[in-house]
C-alpha cells in the first residue's frame, strides 16, 4: 500500500513537471515561429516564471482538490465547482506572472489590460486543461480499483457457491442409495420405483437451490421426507423419524436444501456411524414471529472434526447472507448420545 | 470352489452383491454379516478365502476390520465412493468394486 502511495506520488511529480515543461517548450516554440527571431530575454523570463508559477499553482491547486475531497464528487458536482476555481486561479496565475515579471524586468513590461485579460484566459484554459488530466487519470484509477473490487466479490461468491455445492451433492449418499435401490428393484419394485423418484426430487432441488434465495416451507419439508425415504430404504430398521411440524410453519420460507443439509449431517456423523442404529427427530415451533427448526438426532458432534465443517459453515454463511443477526444457529451434544442442531430465522429477509 | 462371506451394513447392498454373485458358481457365500465385529469373529471361525468388504460402516470402517485380524483373507472392497481407492491398493485388495457396481465385473 505504501509502495503504491510512493509510485502515485512519483508519477505525480514526473506528470507535473514533464507536463508544464512541455508546454513551455511549446509556447517558446511558437513565440520563435510566428516572430521568426531568437527568444530575447523578455521571452525567456517570462517562460521561466509561467513554467515556475505553473508548477507552484497547480500543486497548490492539487492540495485543494484533495483537501476539499473532489474527487468523490459526481460530475455534475464538480463541473459548478471547477470552472470558478479555474477562473479565479488563472486570474491569480497572471498576478503573480505580471508582478514577477515587472519585478523582474524593470521598466520593460508596461500595464495593458487587454493583455492582461488575455493572459488571465490563457492560463485559466491551461488550469482546465490540467484539471481535465487530472480527473480523468483518477476517473480510470478509480474504475480500475472498483473492477479489482467486482471481481474479488465474484471470486467470493463463486467459492461460497463451490462450498454449497460440494456440502449438498454427498457423493456417497447417492451412489449408496443407487446401489439399494438396484437391490430393491427385485425385492419390492414398486418400491424401487418410489425411490428413483424421491431421489431424481432430491437432485433436482440441489441443481435449483443455486437459483432461489428462499423457497416456502412445505417445499422443504417435502424434500425432507423424500431424502429421509430413501435413507430409511437404505438403513431399514436402524434408522427412526419422527416428525413434529407446527401448523404455522407453512407461512415461512426457508433457504432451500438447509433442512435436508442439517438432517443429513445428522445421518451421516449420527445413525451411520451406530452399528444399532438411532433415531432422528425434526420439530419446528413459531415464536414471536420466528421459525424455530430442531433436529435432534442419536449420535454425538465433534466440532473439531473436519468433516463435518462443510455443511456448518455453509449453514451458518447463508443466515448470516440472508438474515444478517437475525436469525441463530446452534449446535450441541444434549445428551452423550443425542445431538441437539437448532436454527432459528425471521419471516423476512434482511438482504444486505 | 470359493468360500466368500459379504460384510457391509446395508441388507439391501448384501442383497445386491448376492445377486450379482448369483451368475458366479464359483462362488460361495457361506454367510453375510453387517456388523463389522461380529465379521471379524465370523473370518476367525469361518476362514474364508475371499471376503467382500464395505469400507463405510458404523463403528469401524474396512481398514479397521482388516487391521484387527491376524490372518487376512482375499479382499474385494465394495464402497460407494473411490475417495479410499489408493488407500485400498495399500492393504493389497484383491479388487475394488464400486456402488451401484457393475455386472461384468
Amino acid at each position: 500500500m505504501s509502495l503504491d502511495l510512493f509510485n502515485k506520488k512519483r508519477l505525480y511529480w514526473i506528470a507535473q513537471l514533464s507536463g508544464w515543461s512541455l508546454y513551455i517548450t511549446v509556447a517558446g516554440i511558437f513565440n520563435y515561429l510566428s516572430s521568426q527571431r531568437p527568444l530575447g530575454m523578455r521571452i525567456m523570463v517570462g517562460l521561466g516564471i509561467a513554467w515556475i508559477t505553473g508548477v507552484g499553482l497547480s500543486h497548490l491547486y492539487r492540495e485543494g482538490i484533495i483537501r476539499l475531497g473532489w474527487m468523490r464528487l459526481s460530475i455534475f458536482q464538480l463541473i459548478p465547482r471547477l470552472l470558478p476555481a479555474i477562473v479565479v486561479l488563472g486570474l491569480l496565475f497572471q498576478l503573480v506572472y505580471f508582478f514577477t515579471t515587472a519585478f523582474l524586468l524593470k521598466g520593460a513590461v508596461v500595464f495593458d489590460l487587454r493583455e492582461n485579460l488575455e493572459n488571465t484566459l490563457g492560463w485559466s484554459t491551461i488550469l482546465f486543461m490540467w484539471s481535465l488530466l487530472y480527473f480523468l487519470f483518477h476517473f480510470f484509477e478509480n474504475y480500475r480499483k472498483e473492477e479489482i473490487k467486482n471481481l474479488t466479490w465474484e471470486a467470493n461468491k463463486n467459492e461460497f457457491e463451490l462450498n454449497k455445492l460440494k456440502s449438498q451433492l454427498n457423493p456417497h449418499f447417492i451412489f449408496n442409495s443407487m446401489n439399494s435401490i438396484r437391490a430393491l428393484v427385485d425385492e419390492e419394485p414398486q418400491k424401487a420405483k418410489k425411490s428413483i423418484t424421491q431421489l431424481a426430487n432430491i437432485l433436482r432441488n440441489t441443481l435449483l437451490m443455486g437459483k432461489k434465495k428462499v423457497i416456502p416451507f412445505d417445499e422443504e419439508l417435502s424434500l425432507v421426507k423424500d431424502y429421509l425415504e430413501i435413507e430409511k430404504a437404505r438403513y431399514e430398521e436402524r434408522l427412526s423419524v419422527s416428525w413434529n411440524i407446527h401448523r404455522e410453519t407453512s407461512r415461512f420460507k426457508v433457504p432451500p436444501m438447509m433442512i435436508q443439509t442439517l438432517v443429513e449431517n445428522g445421518i451421516k456423523h449420527g445413525i451411520s456411524n451406530l452399528p444399532e442404529g438411532g433415531f432422528i427427530e425434526i420439530i419446528t415451533s413459531v415464536k414471536e414471529a420466528k421459525l424455530y427448526i430442531v433436529i435432534r438426532n442419536s449420535g454425538q458432534y465433534y466440532p473439531t472434526r473436519k468433516s463435518t465443517g462443510f455443511g456448518l459453515i455453509n449453514t451458518r454463511q447463508r443466515l448470516q447472507l440472508l438474515y444478517g443477526t437475525n436469525s441463530t444457529f446452534h449446535i450441541y451434544n444434549v445428551s452423550p448420545e443425542v445431538v441437539h442442531t437448532e436454527v432459528c430465522i425471521p419471516q423476512e429477509l434482511s438482504l444486505a | 470352489m470359493i468360500n466368500a462371506l459379504i460384510i457391509d451394513d446395508e441388507r439391501l447392498a448384501r442383497q445386491e452383491l448376492r445377486n450379482l454373485l448369483k451368475v458366479h458358481p464359483e462362488v460361495n457365500i457361506v454367510d453375510e454379516y453387517g456388523n463389522p465385529d461380529k465379521a471379524i469373529e465370523g473370518i476367525k471361525t469361518l476362514r474364508p478365502d475371499l471376503i467382500f468388504l464395505d469400507i463405510q460402516m458404523p463403528g469401524k470402517n474396512g481398514f479397521d476390520l482388516l487391521e484387527a485380524l491376524d490372518e487376512v483373507p482375499m479382499v474385494i472392497f465394495v464402497t460407494a465412493y473411490d475417495e479410499y481407492a489408493i488407500q485400498a491398493f495399500d492393504v493389497n485388495a484383491l479388487d475394488y468394486l464400486l456402488k451401484p457396481i457393475e455386472e461384468d465385473r
